[in-house]
């Protein structure tokens, strides 16, 4: 039975009047196209660093991390360390980022057209979108389901739940683009966090750390604190995840487009110097309520999916009262995730999908409709397919696969464009290529019944890590196969 | 308690302290932040 009460009921329905008013309001500030895709350029450090956190964490990131903190122990904590060390590199450097800042574009696309060409620009919007949508796909009905979970409520609710926060998001999203989001943005970072802390430290509390450490030493063994000795992890794993979340850190357009939305290049660093250190809270937060699910409840309570392990825990352990303010921060994850993901992977369709039918430029006022529209379109879009239309099959290897195609390609072609004068037109579009063939091969692979075997033993993470050195040597050799042009 | 241990509760109490710290540092700094964009675009509107 959840702890779920009227109480809760009215904290939760008081956030979602607050967040929706403080979107709905700053609308009127938005004269521009600049001003909806990236906020005017006027966004300083702190709204940076609370908009940014807010967007990297949804419930599908809290249950993914929480599964890996039942599964894997503390060891599947491992990939938010590594983003943190990623995002400190970059922002201490500046690597790649301070050119793509520097340049004044609104998307990474149009920086590659600098460099590459406007057909590269649009294959790389269209690589982009793809990826990032197909990902984001299965965001909504992931949430949905940790919210029947925890509150209890009935299943049947779930569509129409999720279809009127939806709405909700996208309304004020489509009225306020990038200002919108960054005011709710700030408000669901207050709300989330609150809730994470407050929930992490009542496990702390009552559940114990000694107990946590048994329970992991117990099912786990060297290997749930050691990912190097996990028998389903070892060095292959690290170093995906490594190369992975340098590449996130560096091109997914959700986490750059505070980049660019930044007032300067510094302050852009900053925010990623600011952020750094959130994405280790990111994995081992959830991964502790992970680990106490793991600590108090049985197999047959947990059931045959893991993933539902710690919404289960969550529903009996956190007391009437403090459940409102974790549903509350649950949906003030979930909405701003939603939120500024429609408004990234619509920015990439309006700026560089549909560049080529901009021979002249539009009146600002056309231009914003235009993104208005494409914002609302990209909620039908997550409405029918990630909640109307149920994902069959593996979850987490369709998330990987969709981030693969996207992220080896991109983030080659980033640092090629920056840091190598060399490079052009052909290796960019052999690296796209090749960052999306290996991917989808490896997906093929694992379903084919005569190559399912050879799938099994590369294993994702030998087939993600080729997918990114096979995309840097394609880079190379496309560029080298062109010929170069007299006095260039 | 192994090195494995201690490391994991350090960096436990590094998250916990942390975030604490910069979601209070955050909600009062972020106000201001929030104030000097909105001024700054209203004024941009009224220069035009």
């Amino acid at each position: 039975m959840s702890h779920f009460s009227i109480l809760d009921g009215s904290i939760v329905g008081l956030y979602l009047l607050a967040t929706m008013l403080a979107g709905i309001m700053v609308r009127k500030y938005v004269g521009k196209v600049e001003h909806f895709l990236v906020a005017g350029r006027e966004m300083n450090v702190f709204l940076g660093i609370a908009s940014l956190a807010a967007t990297e964490f949804g419930i599908v990131t809290c249950m993914y991390t929480a599964q890996n903190g039942y599964e894997m122990g503390f060891s599947g904590a491992v990939p938010g360390i590594l983003m943190a060390a990623a995002m400190a590199f970059v922002g201490f450097t500046g690597f790649g980022v301070k050119p793509l800042r520097d340049s004044g574009v609104m998307t990474l696309p149009e920086l590659y057209q600098k460099k590459f060409g406007p057909r590269v620009r649009w294959a790389a919007g269209v690589v982009i979108v793809l990826g990032g949508l197909l990902n984001m796909g299965v965001f909504l009905r992931t949430g949905g389901e940790f919210l029947v979970v925890v509150t209890g409520l009935d299943v049947h609710y779930l569509e129409i739940t999720m279809t009127l926060l939806l709405i909700l998001v996208a309304v004020y999203t489509i009225l306020g683009g990038m200002l919108s989001v960054l005011i709710t943005d700030f408000l669901q970072f207050i709300v989330m966090s609150l809730g994470l802390i407050l929930v992490t430290v009542l496990i702390l509390y009552h559940i114990g750390w000694a107990a946590l450490v048994q329970a992991v030493q117990t099912h786990h063994g060297a290997g749930g604190f050691n990912p190097l000795v996990h028998p389903k992890m070892g060095w292959p794993y690290v170093v995906f995840n490594a190369l992975l979340n340098l590449a996130v850190v560096l091109t997914w357009q959700t986490t750059i487009i505070r980049l660019l939305s930044a007032k300067d290049t510094k302050t852009g660093l900053k925010i990623y110097k600011g952020t750094a250190f959130f994405f280790v809270c990111r994995f081992l937060i959830p991964g502790i309520w992970g680990i106490a699910a793991l600590t108090t409840l049985t197999p047959e309570v947990v059931g045959a999916n893991t993933l539902y392990a710690m919404p289960k825990f969550l529903s009996t352990f956190v007391p009437m009262g403090l459940m409102g303010l974790l549903v509350a921060a649950m949906l003030a994850a979930d909405m701003s995730t939603d939120s500024s993901y429609m408004l990234t992977w619509g920015s990439v369709i309006y700026n560089d999908i549909m560049a080529p039918f901009r021979k002249k430029a539009w009146p600002e006022k056309k231009g914003i409709l235009w993104n208005r529209f494409i914002v609302a379109f990209i909620g039908i879009f997550l409405l029918f397919y990630g909640l109307w239309y149920p994902l069959k099959g593996d979850l987490w290897t369709y998330l990987g696969v969709t981030g693969t195609i996207y992220l080896s390609s991109m983030s080659v072609l980033l640092i090629a464009c920056c840091y190598w004068k060399r490079a052009n037109s052909w290796g960019a579009g052999a690296a796209i290529l090749f960052g999306a063939l290996i991917p989808v091969g490896f997906l093929v692979m694992q379903q084919v019944p005569a190559t399912q075997p050879l799938a099994e033993k590369i294993g994702p993470y030998y087939s993600g890590i080729a997918a990114y050195i096979i995309t840097a040597l394609a880079m190379v050799i496309g560029s080298l196969l062109k010929p170069q042009r007299k006095g260039a | 308690m192994t090195v494995e241990h201690w490391f994991w509760a350090l960096v436990t109490a590094a998250v916990v302290i942390w975030y604490s710290t910069i979601t209070i540092f955050v909600a009062i700094k972020g106000i201001g932040d929030i104030r000097d964009m909105l001024k700054k675009l209203t004024r941009l509107e009224t220069e035009k």
